[in-house]
Protein backbone atom coordinates (compact mmCIF):
# COMPACT_ATOMS: atom_id res chain seq x y z
CA UNK A 1 0.00 0.00 0.00
CA UNK A 2 2.87 2.47 0.84
CA UNK A 3 5.38 1.03 -1.28
CA UNK A 4 3.05 2.01 -4.44
CA UNK A 5 2.05 5.24 -3.66
CA UNK A 6 4.65 7.07 -0.92
CA UNK A 7 2.34 9.84 -1.04
CA UNK A 8 -0.02 8.43 1.34
CA UNK A 9 2.74 7.36 3.89
CA UNK A 10 4.09 11.24 3.25
CA UNK A 11 0.32 12.62 4.97
CA UNK A 12 1.15 11.16 8.63
CA UNK A 13 3.83 13.92 10.08
CA UNK A 14 4.06 13.84 13.32
CA UNK A 15 2.87 11.36 16.00
CA UNK A 16 0.10 13.95 17.41
CA UNK A 17 -1.72 14.72 14.15
CA UNK A 18 -2.19 10.77 14.14
CA UNK A 19 -3.24 10.85 17.61
CA UNK A 20 -5.95 14.00 16.68
CA UNK A 21 -6.63 11.55 13.88
CA UNK A 22 -7.54 9.12 15.95
CA UNK A 23 -9.43 10.90 18.18
CA UNK A 24 -11.72 12.56 15.92
CA UNK A 25 -12.95 8.88 14.57
CA UNK A 26 -13.08 7.36 18.28
CA UNK A 27 -15.53 10.18 19.78
CA UNK A 28 -17.20 10.66 16.62
CA UNK A 29 -17.99 7.03 17.13
CA UNK A 30 -18.64 7.06 20.16
CA UNK A 31 -21.04 9.63 20.08
CA UNK A 32 -22.87 7.58 17.21
CA UNK A 33 -22.73 4.33 19.67
CA UNK A 34 -24.00 5.25 22.84
CA UNK A 35 -24.84 2.16 24.34
CA UNK A 36 -20.88 0.49 23.56
CA UNK A 37 -18.75 1.60 25.90
CA UNK A 38 -15.09 3.51 23.94
CA UNK A 39 -11.84 4.19 25.99
CA UNK A 40 -8.69 5.78 24.10
CA UNK A 41 -5.37 5.92 25.35
CA UNK A 42 -2.31 7.50 24.75
CA UNK A 43 1.03 5.59 25.18
CA UNK A 44 2.88 6.93 28.32
CA UNK A 45 -0.20 9.25 29.07
CA UNK A 46 -2.81 8.77 30.94
CA UNK A 47 -6.82 8.29 29.57
CA UNK A 48 -7.81 10.69 27.18
CA UNK A 49 -11.46 9.35 26.17
CA UNK A 50 -13.59 7.36 27.88
CA UNK A 51 -17.44 7.08 27.14
CA UNK A 52 -19.86 4.66 29.66
CA UNK A 53 -21.85 1.76 28.04
CA UNK A 54 -25.19 2.37 27.75
CA UNK A 55 -25.61 6.22 27.85
CA UNK A 56 -27.09 8.61 25.71
CA UNK A 57 -26.10 10.36 22.51
CA UNK A 58 -26.37 13.81 23.90
CA UNK A 59 -24.62 13.01 27.58
CA UNK A 60 -21.75 11.36 25.08
CA UNK A 61 -21.22 14.99 23.09
CA UNK A 62 -21.05 16.85 26.34
CA UNK A 63 -17.85 14.90 27.39
CA UNK A 64 -16.66 14.56 23.80
CA UNK A 65 -17.28 18.35 23.02
CA UNK A 66 -18.15 20.01 26.76
CA UNK A 67 -21.18 21.27 28.60
CA UNK A 68 -21.02 24.51 26.67
CA UNK A 69 -22.18 22.70 23.37
CA UNK A 70 -24.59 20.13 25.71
CA UNK A 71 -26.57 23.17 27.38
CA UNK A 72 -28.02 24.22 24.12
CA UNK A 73 -28.25 20.64 22.57
CA UNK A 74 -31.40 20.22 20.69
CA UNK A 75 -33.07 16.52 19.15
CA UNK A 76 -34.08 16.90 15.88
CA UNK A 77 -36.10 13.46 13.63
CA UNK A 78 -37.25 13.10 10.79
CA UNK A 79 -39.10 10.31 8.78
CA UNK A 80 -39.83 10.17 5.19
CA UNK A 81 -42.09 7.11 3.88
CA UNK A 82 -41.71 8.02 0.62
CA UNK A 83 -38.99 8.45 -0.19
CA UNK A 84 -37.59 6.15 2.22
CA UNK A 85 -35.09 7.91 4.32
CA UNK A 86 -34.61 8.47 8.40
CA UNK A 87 -32.35 11.03 9.98
CA UNK A 88 -32.34 11.89 13.43
CA UNK A 89 -30.02 14.34 15.12
CA UNK A 90 -28.89 17.15 17.66
CA UNK A 91 -27.84 20.65 16.74
CA UNK A 92 -27.74 23.46 18.90
CA UNK A 93 -29.34 25.96 19.53
CA UNK A 94 -29.50 29.83 17.86
CA UNK A 95 -27.30 31.29 20.88
CA UNK A 96 -24.36 28.57 20.57
CA UNK A 97 -21.92 29.19 17.96
CA UNK A 98 -18.41 28.69 17.23
CA UNK A 99 -16.27 29.43 14.56
CA UNK A 100 -14.90 25.90 14.42
CA UNK A 101 -17.12 23.77 12.90
CA UNK A 102 -18.70 20.59 13.89
CA UNK A 103 -20.47 18.72 11.74
CA UNK A 104 -20.85 14.72 11.96
CA UNK A 105 -22.43 12.68 9.48
CA UNK A 106 -23.22 9.27 9.55
CA UNK A 107 -24.74 7.66 7.17
CA UNK A 108 -26.17 4.62 6.98
CA UNK A 109 -24.34 3.91 10.93
CA UNK A 110 -21.28 5.23 8.98
CA UNK A 111 -18.99 7.90 9.83
CA UNK A 112 -19.44 10.61 6.50
CA UNK A 113 -15.96 13.11 7.02
CA UNK A 114 -17.29 15.79 5.13
CA UNK A 115 -14.61 18.34 6.39
CA UNK A 116 -11.36 17.21 5.06
CA UNK A 117 -9.53 18.73 2.23
CA UNK A 118 -9.61 15.31 0.78
CA UNK A 119 -13.37 16.09 0.48
CA UNK A 120 -12.87 19.51 -0.77
CA UNK A 121 -10.25 18.60 -3.56
CA UNK A 122 -12.98 15.95 -4.42
CA UNK A 123 -15.71 18.13 -4.89
CA UNK A 124 -13.77 20.18 -6.93
CA UNK A 125 -13.43 17.86 -9.69
CA UNK A 126 -17.08 17.38 -9.12
CA UNK A 127 -20.16 18.79 -9.83
CA UNK A 128 -20.37 20.49 -6.28
CA UNK A 129 -17.28 23.04 -7.59
CA UNK A 130 -19.65 25.62 -7.87
CA UNK A 131 -21.29 25.37 -4.19
CA UNK A 132 -17.73 27.00 -3.45
CA UNK A 133 -17.95 29.92 -5.35
CA UNK B 1 2.44 -0.59 15.45
CA UNK B 2 2.27 -1.12 11.94
CA UNK B 3 -0.82 -2.91 12.25
CA UNK B 4 -2.50 -0.53 14.17
CA UNK B 5 -2.00 1.98 11.70
CA UNK B 6 -2.46 -0.09 8.47
CA UNK B 7 -5.73 -1.12 10.30
CA UNK B 8 -7.23 2.48 11.26
CA UNK B 9 -5.92 3.59 7.65
CA UNK B 10 -8.39 0.76 5.74
CA UNK B 11 -11.43 1.79 8.11
CA UNK B 12 -11.06 5.69 7.04
CA UNK B 13 -10.54 4.80 3.26
CA UNK B 14 -13.80 2.93 3.80
CA UNK B 15 -16.35 5.30 5.45
CA UNK B 16 -14.69 8.66 4.26
CA UNK B 17 -17.24 9.61 2.03
CA UNK B 18 -17.70 13.23 1.55
CA UNK B 19 -21.56 14.54 1.27
CA UNK B 20 -21.01 18.59 0.72
CA UNK B 21 -24.28 19.15 -0.23
CA UNK B 22 -25.84 17.97 2.82
CA UNK B 23 -23.63 20.50 4.43
CA UNK B 24 -24.97 23.07 2.45
CA UNK B 25 -28.09 22.65 3.02
CA UNK B 26 -27.67 22.59 7.22
CA UNK B 27 -25.80 25.92 6.60
CA UNK B 28 -27.96 27.59 4.40
CA UNK B 29 -30.83 26.72 7.14
CA UNK B 30 -28.37 28.21 9.89
CA UNK B 31 -27.34 31.10 7.50
CA UNK B 32 -30.40 33.54 9.67
CA UNK B 33 -29.62 32.01 13.25
CA UNK B 34 -26.00 32.37 13.55
CA UNK B 35 -23.53 35.19 12.41
CA UNK B 36 -21.09 34.44 9.65
CA UNK B 37 -17.87 33.21 10.27
CA UNK B 38 -19.60 30.84 12.98
CA UNK B 39 -20.79 27.37 13.05
CA UNK B 40 -23.30 25.08 15.13
CA UNK B 41 -22.80 21.83 16.44
CA UNK B 42 -24.60 19.47 14.29
CA UNK B 43 -24.77 15.79 14.94
CA UNK B 44 -26.81 13.63 11.91
CA UNK B 45 -27.43 10.54 11.16
CA UNK B 46 -28.86 9.48 7.94
CA UNK B 47 -30.75 5.81 7.36
CA UNK B 48 -31.46 4.56 3.95
CA UNK B 49 -32.05 1.98 1.90
CA UNK B 50 -28.87 0.33 0.37
CA UNK B 51 -30.03 -0.34 -3.04
CA UNK B 52 -30.77 3.37 -3.11
CA UNK B 53 -27.09 4.52 -2.90
CA UNK B 54 -24.17 4.32 -4.76
CA UNK B 55 -20.76 4.44 -3.42
CA UNK B 56 -18.75 3.82 -6.25
CA UNK B 57 -18.96 7.27 -7.69
CA UNK B 58 -15.00 7.77 -6.62
CA UNK B 59 -11.98 4.86 -6.94
CA UNK B 60 -11.36 6.15 -3.33
CA UNK B 61 -15.14 6.13 -2.41
CA UNK B 62 -14.69 9.72 -1.45
CA UNK B 63 -17.89 10.77 -2.82
CA UNK B 64 -21.40 9.01 -2.19
CA UNK B 65 -24.50 9.76 -4.07
CA UNK B 66 -28.20 8.44 -3.66
CA UNK B 67 -31.12 9.01 -5.17
CA UNK B 68 -33.71 11.78 -4.98
CA UNK B 69 -30.61 13.58 -3.55
CA UNK B 70 -31.97 17.18 -3.80
CA UNK B 71 -35.37 16.38 -2.64
CA UNK B 72 -34.24 14.75 0.63
CA UNK B 73 -31.59 17.63 0.79
CA UNK B 74 -34.41 19.96 0.63
CA UNK B 75 -36.53 18.03 3.07
CA UNK B 76 -33.62 17.96 5.49
CA UNK B 77 -33.26 21.42 5.30
CA UNK B 78 -36.64 22.50 5.56
CA UNK B 79 -36.78 20.34 8.71
CA UNK B 80 -34.21 22.01 10.30
CA UNK B 81 -35.36 25.45 9.50
CA UNK B 82 -38.53 24.64 10.93
CA UNK B 83 -36.99 23.75 14.29
CA UNK B 84 -34.86 26.52 14.53
CA UNK B 85 -38.14 28.83 13.81
CA UNK B 86 -39.89 26.83 17.02
CA UNK B 87 -36.94 27.11 19.08
CA UNK B 88 -36.62 31.11 18.39
CA UNK B 89 -39.20 32.45 21.01
CA UNK B 90 -37.86 30.65 23.96
CA UNK B 91 -34.00 32.33 23.04
CA UNK B 92 -32.58 32.79 26.91
CA UNK B 93 -31.00 35.73 28.33
CA UNK B 94 -29.11 35.46 30.95
CA UNK B 95 -29.30 38.58 33.26
CA UNK B 96 -25.97 39.32 36.00
CA UNK B 97 -27.53 38.69 39.64
CA UNK B 98 -26.40 40.72 42.51
CA UNK B 99 -24.77 39.22 45.45
CA UNK B 100 -27.03 39.87 48.52
CA UNK B 101 -25.31 43.17 50.26
CA UNK B 102 -23.26 44.53 46.89
CA UNK B 103 -23.63 48.03 46.17
CA UNK B 104 -26.01 48.74 43.03
CA UNK B 105 -23.85 49.48 40.03
CA UNK B 106 -23.31 53.07 39.67
CA UNK B 107 -25.57 53.88 35.96
CA UNK B 108 -26.08 57.51 36.89
CA UNK B 109 -22.32 59.11 37.58
CA UNK B 110 -21.36 56.81 34.01
CA UNK B 111 -24.16 59.28 32.30
CA UNK B 112 -22.94 62.50 34.01
CA UNK B 113 -19.35 62.06 32.56
CA UNK B 114 -20.83 61.00 29.18
CA UNK B 115 -22.58 64.50 29.54
CA UNK B 116 -19.88 66.38 30.51
CA UNK B 117 -17.79 65.21 27.29
CA UNK B 118 -19.96 66.02 24.67
CA UNK B 119 -22.79 69.16 26.00
CA UNK B 120 -25.93 69.59 24.67
CA UNK B 121 -26.73 72.98 23.25
CA UNK B 122 -29.44 75.22 23.41
CA UNK B 123 -29.78 75.23 20.08
CA UNK B 124 -30.45 71.22 19.60
CA UNK B 125 -32.84 71.72 22.65
CA UNK B 126 -36.93 71.30 21.27
CA UNK B 127 -39.52 72.19 23.45
CA UNK B 128 -41.52 69.02 24.36
CA UNK B 129 -43.99 70.75 26.93
CA UNK B 130 -46.59 72.58 26.52
CA UNK B 131 -46.75 74.52 28.98
CA UNK B 132 -43.11 75.54 28.86
CA UNK B 133 -42.40 79.17 27.85
CA UNK B 134 -42.80 80.22 24.41
CA UNK B 135 -41.59 82.68 22.42
CA UNK B 136 -44.38 85.38 22.40
CA UNK B 137 -43.40 86.11 25.90
CA UNK B 138 -40.86 88.02 24.48
CA UNK B 139 -42.98 90.27 22.48
CA UNK B 140 -43.82 94.06 23.58
CA UNK B 141 -47.15 93.93 24.45
CA UNK B 142 -47.69 90.83 26.06
CA UNK B 143 -44.64 92.18 28.29
CA UNK B 144 -46.49 95.60 29.31
CA UNK B 145 -49.98 94.27 30.54
CA UNK B 146 -48.26 91.44 33.02
CA UNK B 147 -46.30 95.02 34.54
CA UNK B 148 -49.40 97.04 34.94
CA UNK B 149 -51.23 94.38 36.19
CA UNK B 150 -48.59 94.19 39.19
CA UNK B 151 -48.87 97.44 39.97
CA UNK B 152 -52.76 97.30 40.10
CA UNK B 153 -52.48 94.06 42.75
CA UNK B 154 -50.16 96.19 44.68
CA UNK B 155 -52.10 99.49 45.17
CA UNK B 156 -55.29 96.74 46.07
CA UNK B 157 -52.96 95.27 48.73
CA UNK B 158 -52.07 98.03 50.29
CA UNK B 159 -55.43 99.81 50.39
CA UNK B 160 -56.57 96.50 51.80
CA UNK B 161 -54.01 96.23 54.52
CA UNK B 162 -52.76 100.22 55.25
CA UNK B 163 -54.23 102.80 57.12
CA UNK B 164 -56.53 105.06 55.15
CA UNK B 165 -53.51 108.26 55.39
CA UNK B 166 -51.81 105.75 53.06
CA UNK B 167 -54.16 105.23 50.67
CA UNK B 168 -54.60 108.70 50.22
CA UNK B 169 -51.20 109.08 49.64
CA UNK B 170 -51.38 105.98 47.26
CA UNK B 171 -54.30 107.89 45.20
CA UNK B 172 -51.52 110.93 45.52
CA UNK B 173 -48.99 109.00 44.25
CA UNK B 174 -51.31 107.21 41.46
CA UNK B 175 -51.99 110.69 39.77
CA UNK B 176 -49.02 112.23 40.53
CA UNK B 177 -46.93 110.58 37.79
CA UNK B 178 -48.70 110.66 35.41
CA UNK B 179 -49.85 114.66 35.43
CA UNK B 180 -45.81 114.97 35.76
CA UNK B 181 -45.12 113.01 32.67
CA UNK B 182 -48.06 115.19 30.76
CA UNK B 183 -46.32 118.10 31.82
CA UNK B 184 -42.96 116.72 31.23
CA UNK B 185 -43.62 115.33 28.05
CA UNK B 186 -44.03 118.25 25.27
CA UNK B 187 -46.28 116.19 22.51
CA UNK B 188 -49.28 114.48 24.05
CA UNK B 189 -47.58 110.99 24.07
CA UNK B 190 -49.28 108.92 27.12
CA UNK B 191 -48.29 105.82 25.70
CA UNK B 192 -47.64 102.92 27.98
CA UNK B 193 -43.98 102.50 26.82
CA UNK B 194 -43.26 105.90 28.51
CA UNK B 195 -45.14 104.24 31.64
CA UNK B 196 -42.88 101.55 31.28
CA UNK B 197 -40.29 102.94 33.88
CA UNK B 198 -41.68 103.84 36.92
CA UNK B 199 -43.74 101.02 38.18
CA UNK B 200 -40.38 99.31 39.74
CA UNK B 201 -39.61 102.15 41.75
CA UNK B 202 -42.95 103.17 42.86
CA UNK B 203 -44.09 99.65 43.72
CA UNK B 204 -40.48 99.44 45.49
CA UNK B 205 -41.54 103.16 47.51
CA UNK B 206 -45.26 101.18 47.90
CA UNK B 207 -43.51 98.43 50.01
CA UNK B 208 -41.49 100.67 52.32
CA UNK B 209 -44.71 102.93 53.41
CA UNK B 210 -46.36 100.08 53.61
CA UNK B 211 -44.36 98.62 55.96
CA UNK B 212 -43.21 101.99 57.85
CA UNK B 213 -47.31 102.59 58.54
CA UNK B 214 -48.79 98.87 59.51
CA UNK B 215 -45.45 99.42 62.38
CA UNK B 216 -45.88 102.98 63.69
CA UNK B 217 -48.79 105.72 63.50
CA UNK B 218 -47.11 108.27 64.30
CA UNK B 219 -47.18 111.62 62.61
CA UNK B 220 -43.13 111.20 62.39
CA UNK B 221 -43.96 108.09 60.90
CA UNK B 222 -46.07 109.50 57.87
CA UNK B 223 -44.09 112.81 57.39
CA UNK B 224 -41.21 110.46 57.03
CA UNK B 225 -43.11 108.53 55.05
CA UNK B 226 -44.04 111.50 53.21
CA UNK B 227 -41.17 112.39 52.50
CA UNK B 228 -39.56 109.05 51.14
CA UNK B 229 -42.45 109.06 48.69
CA UNK B 230 -41.56 112.59 47.68
CA UNK B 231 -37.69 111.33 46.87
CA UNK B 232 -38.88 108.80 44.72
CA UNK B 233 -41.11 110.86 42.86
CA UNK B 234 -39.24 113.39 42.03
CA UNK B 235 -36.54 110.77 40.75
CA UNK B 236 -38.93 109.23 38.82
CA UNK B 237 -39.92 112.27 37.24
CA UNK B 238 -36.67 112.97 36.11
CA UNK B 239 -36.47 109.66 34.82
CA UNK B 240 -39.44 110.01 33.45
CA UNK B 241 -37.52 113.45 31.27
CA UNK B 242 -34.57 112.30 30.87
CA UNK B 243 -36.25 108.86 29.15
CA UNK B 244 -38.60 111.45 27.19
CA UNK B 245 -35.86 113.27 26.21
CA UNK B 246 -34.25 110.58 24.91
CA UNK B 247 -37.24 109.73 22.98
CA UNK B 248 -37.71 112.84 21.45
CA UNK B 249 -33.77 113.23 20.76
CA UNK B 250 -34.06 109.97 18.65
CA UNK B 251 -37.05 110.75 16.92
CA UNK B 252 -35.46 114.40 16.07
CA UNK B 253 -33.07 111.72 14.55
Amino acid sequence: MFYNMPQRKNIYKSATDEFNRIYDVVSKYAIHYPSIAFTLNKLGEKMVLRTPANTTTSKNIAIVYGADVAKYLKPIELNDTVLQFRMNGYYTDAPYSSPRREFLFFFNHRLVDSTSKLCFRCSVSGAEFYTYL
Amino acid sequence: MFGFRCRILYIFVNISFSLPALRDAIDKAFKTYIPRGQHPFVYVSLEMDSHNVDVNIHPTKHELKFLHEEVIMDHIRVCFEKALALSMPAQRAYIQQLLPGAPQPDLISGDSERSADDRVYDRYLIRSDAKAQKIEQFFGSSVLIPAVSSQSNMSTTSSQQGTPVLDDQSNQFESDPSEGLNRSSRHNETSESVLDPIPSTSTDAYADTDTVGEDTFTDNAITASQNIINSSLNETIQKATNHDRFRVTRRIK
